[in-house]
This record gives C-alpha cells, structure tokens and sequence, in this order.
C-alpha cells in the first residue's frame, strides 16, 4: 500500500532499498518545529522500509532530558513519540559524551536508551550512511 | 548523477531559496537529472499563490515555475507542513471548510512519502537549510 508511490521499475528500488539514513537533531525541545518535522521524516522513512538512526548532537540532546513538564508551556511534549520509535523498528540513538558532560546529565536522565559516542565516533558515524539530514 | 532536494528554508526570500535554485540550475546544466524538488517546512510559504513579492526583489515562486516548466521538474509542498501554515490546494480547502485555496498552480501537496522515495531512488538527496 506504501509502495504506491513507487512508479519505477521493482528492480530499481529492491536495488536503492539498501539506503540508510541518519538524522542529527540539534535544536533544543519547544524551540521551533525541525525536531517535530525531523521526527515525522523519520517516521515516514521508516514505513518505506529505509533504516533509520538518530543522532542528538549538542542542544538537541536536550530533546531528549526526561522529566520534560510540558504542560507549564502549554505545547506539545515529543517525548512520547520518540519513545514509540522502538515500534518503528527505529532503535538507533546517538548521543555525545562532551555534549552529556557539557549539560551535567547522564545517560539516566535521558529518555531513551542511547550509545555514548566521541566526536571522532560520531565523524566515522556520519559517514557510514547514505542520506543524512540536518534540519 | 540524479538528485533531489529537500528545502527547508526557516526565512522566506532568505539565500537558501535562491542556494535551491543555483544548485538546481547547476546541476541541470551539466547533465544531471533532478528527481524531485520537496519543500517542507516554513518553506511551503514560496507556494502560496497570495505572496506578493516587491517589484525589485527576485520572485522565486515564478523561477521554480519557470525551471519545472523548462526542465519538467516535480515540485512536491508537504502537505503536513503547508496545511499547518495556511497554504491549502482545493481539496485541502474543502476538507478544511475554508474559503478559498491558494496552492500555486505547479506545485504538489503530498506526503513524507514522496520524500522517502526521493532518497530511495536518488543518488544524492541535499538539504538546503540553515
């Protein structure tokens, strides 16, 4: 049903299906909506069978601070979507231990169960994927 | 080799439209295929057949047109992110009770989807943004 999208040849996309993405949040939560955006890409991505992994890189890692009280702000808290990526067969999420130290948090503090990574990591990281987007 | 594009410009009539736009040209011109042009976030606003662009400034909307029309590109808006800010084609405006639509004519309203199949049969898939 997804697939209707889809009017080149099956070879050609069974061949392109290989594709991997990673997406980099970098904005903090309530901020603006390329975290929300981001997200539904990832969503959507997944549903076409493209493998999909998360990286948090510096205030982005703040998305991901548990104990978010969004009601104070009267907006929409993301936390529990990301939570539900598991079920999207979404399990890949990044975080860097500069930007950990940088906020005094620890990986209990996150929301979600994430690889530690260094700077240099994160550089072999970025270039094992085919399409990275950075909004 | 064949691109496409993902705009996400967050300041209308700001250089990332006017970045799409050269790369786009550019790469056409060497020989290059562009598979589709998909604009998501707050740049659905280049969409809006409503903007009224100052004589003296450069009109992007009408240059997108101009490039889809010469070089038959496919300009999908996100439908998610237009209809969120005001840019509604008429089944959109019907859905939605409104009174008038204001999709300029070219453009497509559709889903994520269309994005995750231009990075599955793209080689390159850019994002302009900030």
């Amino acid at each position: 049903m997804l697939f209707c999208y889809l009017t080149e040849p099956l070879l050609l996309v069974i061949n392109q299906m290989k594709k991997n993405l990673l997406i980099i949040f970098r904005h903090p939560p309530f901020s603006s909506t390329n975290n929300r955006e981001s997200l539904d890409i990832a969503l959507a991505c997944s549903a076409f069978d493209i493998p999909v992994s998360l990286l948090f890189l510096n205030d982005g890692l703040l998305q991901l601070r548990n104990q978010q009280n969004s009601q104070l702000l009267q907006q929409k808290s993301l936390v529990n979507n990301f939570k539900a990526l598991a079920m999207y067969d979404i399990e890949d999420y990044y975080v860097l231990e500069n930007d950990l130290s940088h906020y005094q948090l620890t990986e209990k503090d996150l929301s979600l169960s994430c690889k530690v990574i260094n700077q240099e990591k994160m550089a072999h990281l970025i270039r094992e994927f085919d399409t990275v987007i950075n909004l | 080799m064949i691109f496409s594009l993902l705009i996400y410009a967050q300041q209308n009539g700001g250089q990332v439209e006017q970045s799409a736009l050269r790369f786009t040209r550019s790469a056409l011109a060497q020989g290059h295929s562009i598979h589709r042009v998909f604009f998501y976030g707050e740049s659905v606003s280049a969409c809006s057949s409503l903007k009224v662009t100052p004589r003296d400034e450069i009109n992007i909307t009408q240059q997108w047109l101009e490039l889809a029309k010469s070089d038959n590109l496919d300009l999908v808006v996100c439908i998610a992110a237009a209809v969120r800010r005001g840019i509604l084609d008429d089944s959109e405006a019907k859905r939605h009770s409104k009174a008038v639509a204001n999709l300029t004519e070219g453009f497509t309203l559709s889903g994520l989807g269309q994005l995750a199949d231009a990075i599955l049969l793209s080689d390159r898939t850019i994002t302009f943004g900030n």
